[in-house]
């Protein structure tokens, strides 16, 4: 504890959904915790790809970690959530089939749901279906029908997380990617090292999602693989909203949970994914051939679909281990390591749950954790200014009147929020680390109207030069040069 | 002061607002309110600083900043209230209109009459669902033009443009002045989609390759853009084998066309038409709502601005009658439907009261080029006028005069117009 | 003494949607017949067109302490084609500094006399 200035009593790798409820919940100890992410925010890998979806836990294989964690973790997001300022609200899941014979893959997943122990989940029939869901096609047959599937805003809940982390003194560092872990001669992982140099540790807790596996093989372990599986969505405008009230999945295929159409709690539809390996881990490119996929398997239950308009497309990376279940452990063999691996879905929902486990598992093999002295609880992330309540939007708009010039029209942002989220506890200083806090540039125009605004705004706050402005970190410069 | 109730309110002081503002004044509204979200009046014009307006209402070929300046000069004699770096929030069908600003905050006052001149976005990728990565370096051609010519920043030094409508075409132009290298113009169909003088004086003066049925169907780069592959397209929107042509740059511009902005009026249950993308309206730019007026590109893509300012005088008029009570119910009213080879028809609704004084005109546009044209108003498959033109191109509208039919016009209810080629 | 030289160019006319496309031919650099044109402002348009093009020139200069970083200008009169870029030096090497007026001379005679380089907008 306190060698010196990179010594840390645990190391996190891994800025997703995971690593930062796990740097929330270690944070309220009295520990030294540092997370390290590979790109230049959070939320930037497989989570950043999630549509939002809270399971209700009739999908997992029984008697595995994934389903307890599932359906323990659904039980907990709604104050996990609300703790944290982060709307959250259940909506219901519907898993539809169109074939009569079908029906027995509803019958087992209501079976899988009662031994997971998922509550209220049940078989409806196409009457029931169309009274809930009006404008699907007349084609579909029945669903079952799981009433405690919920929807979260996963950008937010993760920069909520890490602020909440972050104000209890757990620090931060991006585009540190891990290239190597340092052990000692009992075969300890004593620390990292890292593309910001190294660190040291007590203990390592690997949240490295499509790369966990990595992490694992520069300890020696070779028992776990990561298969990439990549998923492409479509996103649709707000003026959708309202026409689908659950989250609609069609018959899983393949290991996948079959094309999904699902609302998000900020009123856009996703509509996805594909499901299907690729040989580059890294390549969350979309294509012609995937996006044509989505559409036709989606309007066969939704026709509706083929009238509106999309205004994104997108790709990500699951990190699907070669075990099908999370492998969340103290590997036999290496000392000073947490293996939190394999965490594809339903790895949000289960979040809070997996840092529960995960402070279980320090707390049995490795040391007991003391509660801080003052720590800052109930940290919860400053609302935008169109969520506030009308005495809020008084008080904030009287302290800086730049609440009061909207950037973002499509979203309804202000300048308020943007500068409010460049001065963080999490700085947003690019446009995407902007957009995921805010939603500027998030809407129908895509940031065609903001940007330019943006992007002064950002000079402005930080003094950083107009041409090293990035989308997303790394090379990614938006201006090409200053006439 | 700002008032709790005007007359009328415009939003917008683009070429569309501006002239509605001044003409709702001259027409004796007795108080009018001008909202503009950006700094400046202006709208769109202050980045088109490029020439090719006012040839029709002041015959002089001005530059954007130019024409703009002249409206500007005319509102500055009336009396008009002006709020700038102001943006409406909501506006509701009683009326009422809530705005912001950093002076007043949150506001909310009321109009007699509201006049929506917002103008419109421009299509993004997503609409084109172009595959690939997302990486930074992918603008707009709107954008790109408000980076270079307000903010002075380069978007890239390579680029590409996918579209050759008028603001992809200027854009060219405007990028390869400033030393940019245009690598590419690309369109998907089978001829450019913008007016054949921004070809030449764009593409052809600056000899930058333009390839026609070709679309870009990969985008490559993870953080910056690194390239572009563009493939030739077939009839059934699938890619010709063998095409594939990788061009590398650095920038991608999008001009995909352009879409009414009409957000304020979604939760207004104002009729939107399909064709245009707009809300509908009659003779007087009236809405289905009585006294919401709409002109301009938010209730259909213009090509000319002396068009965008002759809807907003006709608008700002029967925005000031009507606040003031004199905006009579009309007698008879026709509508007009779009049919065969006619993309859209604005106004949609004809009314027989003394709009028709003021704008007896429609104006249409073409699906695809035609010559030898035959333009039809047909009832019920019977012709009752007729219209021939050597030429007619999806991206110049037509407009035809009414006032000699007026009479015939009004036995029908509806008209289709239909466009044919002899 | 020197053969005749025929050199001949096609012109798009940019006047209406018809878009003629007219046929300039020269002899020895001068023009010597004129074909395709099917009005009088076509013709007239391809004879300038094919002697001597020339484009209103456009663009923005860097307006130094103003309200607005840049100012649009334009060239009063169309300038010779061939000297867009020689233009675009010319204008990139303007110092200016705010107030600007509208329709201030920024250059007299510019590229050629008789023709200036004008502001297009007002910065304060």
């Amino acid at each position: 504890m306190g060698l010196d200035n990179n010594g840390f009593d645990i190391i996190i790798i891994g800025g997703g959904v995971t690593g930062c409820a796990i740097a929330r919940d270690l944070s309220y100890y009295d520990l030294k915790v540092c997370l390290l992410e590979k790109t230049s925010f959070v939320c930037s890998g497989q989570s950043k790809a999630n549509g939002g979806h809270i399971h209700a836990g009739f999908n997992p294989k029984p008697n595995t970690l994934k389903a307890k964690l599932n359906v323990e973790g659904n039980k907990m997001i709604p104050d996990f959530c609300s703790q944290l300022g982060v709307p959250f609200k259940r909506i219901g899941s519907l898993v539809i089939i169109t074939d009569p014979a079908d029906i027995t893959i509803l019958e087992q997943l209501l079976e899988r749901a009662k031994l997971n122990g998922a509550p209220r989940v049940r078989i409806i029939d196409k009457a029931q279906l169309l009274k809930q869901e009006p404008n699907l096609s007349s084609n579909v047959f029945a669903a079952l029908w799981a009433e405690d599937a919920g929807i979260v805003d996963v950008f937010l809940l993760t920069i909520a997380l890490a602020e909440s982390a972050i104000v209890n003194s757990c620090k931060f560092y991006f585009d540190a990617e891990v290239t190597g872990l340092i052990k000692d001669d009992k075969n300890n992982v004593i620390g990292v090292k890292s593309r910001k140099g190294k660190f040291f540790s007590k203990l390592v807790i690997n949240c490295a999602g499509v790369d966990s596996d990595k992490i694992m093989r520069m300890a020696g372990l070779d028992y776990f693989r990561i298969a990439p599986y990549k998923g492409e969505y479509y996103v649709f405008d707000k003026n959708i909203k309202g026409l689908i009230k659950s989250s609609l999945y069609q018959k899983p295929i393949n290991g996948g949970k079959g094309v999904a159409i699902l609302p998000t709690i900020k009123g856009n539809l996703i509509m996805g994914g594909t499901f299907k390996i690729v040989s580059d881990r890294s390549d969350t490119s979309t294509t012609r051939d995937g996006l044509k996929e989505v559409l036709d398997s989606a309007t066969k239950v939704a026709p509706f679909l083929k009238h509106h308009s999309h205004i994104a497309s997108y790709a990500g990376i699951r990190a699907m281990g070669n075990t099908e279940d999370f492998l969340i452990e103290k590997p036999d063999g290496v000392g000073g390591l947490i293996n939190v691996a394999g965490i594809a879905s339903p790895g949000l929902t289960a979040a809070p749950a997996i840092s529960k486990y995960v402070l279980e598992i320090i707390e049995d093999k490795f040391f007991k954790l003391k509660k801080k002295a003052n720590p800052v609880n109930n940290y919860r992330i400053k609302p935008l200014f169109k969520d506030m309540s009308e005495g809020e939007k008084e008080e904030v708009f009287k302290k800086d009147p730049r609440y009061g010039r909207i950037i973002c029209r499509c979203e309804n942002v202000t300048e308020g929020d943007i500068v409010n989220a460049i001065h963080s506890p999490l700085p947003c200083t690019t446009i995407d680390a902007i957009k995921f806090r805010t939603w500027a540039g998030a809407g129908r125009c895509q940031g065609g109207f903001d940007l330019p605004r943006i992007i002064e705004i950002i000079k402005r706050e930080t003094g950083v030069k107009i041409q090293d402005i990035t989308k997303r970190g790394g090379n990614s410069k938006i201006i090409g040069g200053v006439i | 002061m700002l008032k709790e109730i005007y007359d009328v309110v415009v939003i917008g002081a683009g070429p569309s607002g501006l002239a509605a503002a001044i003409s709702a004044s001259r027409s004796k509204a007795k108080s009018i309110l001008l909202v503009e979200r950006d700094k400046r009046l202006g709208g769109i014009l202050q980045q088109c600083i490029h020439p090719g307006f006012g040839l029709i209402n002041f015959g002089e070929e001005l530059t954007g900043p130019e024409y703009a300046h002249r409206y500007i000069q005319m509102l500055n004699n009336e009396e008009i209230d002006l709020l700038l770096d102001t943006t409406v929030l909501e506006i509701d069908v009683d009326k009422n209109i809530t705005l912001t600003n950093t002076e007043l905050g949150m506001i909310e006052i009321q109009s007699k009459a509201i006049i929506l001149a917002m103008g419109c976005i421009e299509r993004v990728r997503g609409n084109a669902d172009i595959s690939g990565f997302r990486p930074a370096g992918i603008f707009t051609a709107g954008t790109a033009q408000r980076l270079i010519n307000i903010s002075g920043y380069l978007p890239g030094k390579e680029i590409v443009i996918l579209g050759s409508g008028d603001i992809g075409l200027i854009m060219a132009r405007r990028c390869s002045l400033e030393g940019i290298k245009v690598k590419a113009v690309v369109e998907i169909l089978p001829y450019p989609s913008g007016l054949k003088r921004n070809v030449v004086q764009c593409l052809e003066d600056f000899k930058i390759p333009l390839y026609l049925n070709h679309t870009v169907t990969f985008i490559h780069g993870k953080e910056r853009l690194g390239g572009v592959t563009i493939s030739e397209i077939n009839d059934l929107n699938e890619i010709v084998r063998g095409t594939n042509k990788y061009i590398k740059c650095d920038t991608l511009l999008l001009s995909l066309g352009l879409i009414p902005e009409c957000e304020l009026i979604r939760g207004l249950n104002i009729e939107i038409d399909p064709k245009t993308n707009g809300p509908s309206v009659d003779n007087f730019m009236q809405t289905k709502i009585d006294g919401i007026f709409a002109c301009g590109n938010v209730v259909q893509v213009y090509d000319l601005v002396d068009w965008v300012s002759n809807g907003g005088e006709i608008a700002g008029m029967g925005a000031a009658l009507y606040s003031t009570g004199m905006l009579e119910s009309p007698k008879r009213r026709v509508i007009f439907k779009p049919g065969k080879n006619i993309s859209s028809v604005v106004p949609q609704v004809i009314c027989d009261h003394r709009a028709l004084e003021s704008q007896g005109s429609i104006t249409l546009r073409v699906e695809k080029p035609l010559i030898n044209v035959r333009i039809e108003f047909n009832v019920d498959r019977k012709c009752i006028y007729r219209l021939k033109k050597k030429v007619a191109v999806p991206s110049e509208m037509l407009i035809i005069d009414l006032i000699k039919m007026k009479e015939e016009l009004f036995n029908y209810k509806e008209i289709v117009v239909d466009a044919g080629q002899d | 003494m020197l053969a005749r030289i025929n050199m001949y160019k096609d012109i798009t006319c940019i006047i209406c949607p018809i878009s003629c496309r007219i046929k300039v031919s020269f002899t020895d650099d001068t023009l010597s017949n004129i074909e395709g044109y099917q009005c009088k402002k076509g013709k007239t348009y391809a004879m300038n067109e094919a002697t001597c093009p020339r484009r209103i020139f456009t663009t923005t200069i860097r307006a130094n302490d103003g309200e607005l970083s840049r100012v649009p200008v334009r060239s009063t009169k169309p300038i010779k084609r061939e000297n867009l870029f020689k233009a675009m030096k010319i204008a990139k090497n303007v110092k200016l500094h705010a107030p600007v007026g509208f329709g201030q001379i920024i250059i007299k005679d510019f590229t050629e006399k008789g023709i200036d380089l004008i502001s297009t907008w007002e910065v304060k």
